[in-house]
């Protein structure tokens, strides 16, 4: 089983916390937390630094998830890269936008740890299934 | 006072006052007597221009060119029957829903005057609903923020809660608080569905897209959707005679609908009978009164307004599930479309009746 490169773009330290307990049973899986959207964004740049997925908290400060979408989707080298909207918003507004902008999925943050889990070990199964761009 | 006084008193008032006057028993022989000189300009023809006619002779032109009298007298005939009873019977009344004129919102009185006569008064409310409305853009607003910005202490707690029992829950002496963090988490959860509750409330927004609403068909869908999940499966709905089309947003009113039905599903012991009957409202010929009917237990007259009130249930809804949401989303719906909802008397069970747009005038 190769190894799922996985960017969590989180500022909230303590939602980093969780996000990375919730993924910590999944095997063969590599996490790596980058804490703002502009960090996000020069990672993506670089090829060799190109997750396989990518999970995105939309309220960032400063360059915001919807923005790193939107930018990660116009530029051909990165549009290609999974990018799942991992976030405490149920606005539709939100959702509705994350779509607009081709978003892979978008999956609420759930408040129950162990409900957590499962989505973690689901989002990994999912992606494991797709043929990734390499 | 003398009468001229009393004339120009009238004259210099912020009201549209019109005077009638009914001497006999037959209403189109009622007789405008006066206008007050602002009635020209918020009744939109030239009133003042008809002082002395009967209702006979300003109807005359309206019902040559096909027009429906009420619809365009509305500026001042909208309720010629209360007028002329008031002239008659000596009976007043006041309308609490505003009517919209030429981009301006008006409320009714009607005052009797004795000797046969009776004033219509129409005060100006634009600037009351205009106002009333930004508040509760505001409160939307708030709603939505909160609704948001509570999530993640929610979240955090709950979660560094049950990190907590799965680290160190097996710790002699620590597993008996385990329970005690069990609760933290139901309670974590029972929040996170108020959240949603407010979030769900303050995305109701406004009416943005007006379109004819076959009632019928909303309705149909509204309680099909419960027969089908199990929840409503005693349910059996009713159309009585044959429901006009409103005016509104089709995604509000049905789920208006569908919220009235839930909430009878969840009070009226089974079989559960509903329902459905609207008609032209007599008192306000833009709108439709459309009245939903159970088969319940009913709402005492004491707790019929807080039951629309967000997060305030019915005494009787403890051992029922919901968090008081549903009736206070009908409310705002109706009142999106510049419409209300009340619980009125009715002999048998919980009787709904709210007033929403006709399909015969573009409401605001």
């Amino acid at each position: 089983m190769r190894v799922l490169r996985v960017m969590l773009i989180e500022d909230d330290d303590r939602d980093a916390l969780l996000t990375t307990r919730a993924f910590s049973k999944q095997k063969e899986v590599n996490l790596l937390r980058v804490s703002t959207g502009e960090e996000a964004l020069e990672r993506l740049a670089v090829k060799a630094l190109r997750p396989d997925l990518v999970l995105l908290d939309l309220s960032l400060p400063g360059v915001d998830g919807h923005h790193v979408l939107a930018e990660a989707k116009r530029d051909p080298e990165t549009c290609v890269i999974p990018i799942v909207a991992l976030t405490s918003s149920k606005s539709d507004e939100d959702v509705l936008r994350s779509w607009q902008l081709q978003v892979s999925g978008y999956l609420v943050k759930p408040i129950d740890l162990v409900a957590f889990r499962a989505l973690a070990a689901a989002t990994v199964q999912w992606w494991r299934f797709n043929e990734l761009p390499r | 006072m003398d009468e001229k006084v009393a004339l120009k008193l009238l004259g210099g008032v912020a009201q549209t006052i019109a005077i009638w006057e009914a001497p006999t028993e037959d209403p189109e022989g009622m007789r405008l007597r006066y206008v007050n000189p602002q009635a020209d300009l918020t009744s939109g023809f030239k009133l003042s221009g008809w002082v002395g006619a009967t209702l006979a002779e300003l109807a005359a032109p309206i019902r040559e060119a096909g027009g429906n009298v009420d619809l365009q007298l509305a500026g001042d005939f909208v309720t010629r029957g209360h007028v002329f009873r008031a002239c008659r019977n000596q009976q007043g009344r006041a309308f609490d829903d505003p009517v919209w004129q030429r981009e301006r919102a008006f409320v009714l009185q009607i005052v009797p005057l004795g000797d046969h006569r009776a004033a219509t008064v129409w005060t100006d409310v634009t600037e009351n609903v205009l106002a009333l409305r930004a508040r509760r853009e505001d409160l939307r607003r708030t709603l939505y923020v909160l609704s948001h910005d509570l999530r993640k202490p929610v979240r955090h707690m709950i979660g560094f809660a049950q990190a907590f029992v799965e680290d160190f829950g097996a710790t002699p002496g620590v597993h008996k608080g385990v329970g005690f963090l069990d609760e933290m988490r139901n309670a974590g959860e029972r929040m996170e569905l108020l959240l949603d509750g407010i979030l769900q409330f303050a995305q109701l927004g406004h009416v943005d897209k007006w379109e004819v609403v076959d009632l019928v068909e909303s309705w149909t869908i509204a309680v099909t959707d419960y027969v089908i999940d199990g929840s409503g499966a005693s349910l059996s709905p009713s159309v009585e005679g044959t429901p006009p089309n409103v005016f509104g947003s089709k995604a509000m009113i049905f789920q208006l609908l569908t919220n009235l039905v839930a909430n009878s599903v969840k009070f009226c012991p089974p079989p559960v009978e509903m329902v459905l009957r609207a008609y032209p409202c007599k008192d306000l010929p833009d709108r439709i009164c459309v009245e939903i009917q159970d088969n319940g237990p009913g709402i005492p007259k004491a707790q019929r307004e807080e039951v629309f009130v967000l997060f305030r249930r019915g005494r009787d809804a403890k051992d029922v599930p919901g968090m008081g949401l549903g009736l206070a989303v009908c409310r705002w719906i109706a009142e999106a479309h510049g419409g209300s909802i009340r619980i009125v008397d009715s002999d048998v069970g919980t009787l709904f009746r709210i007033h929403l747009p006709a399909v015969t005038r573009s409401p605001r």
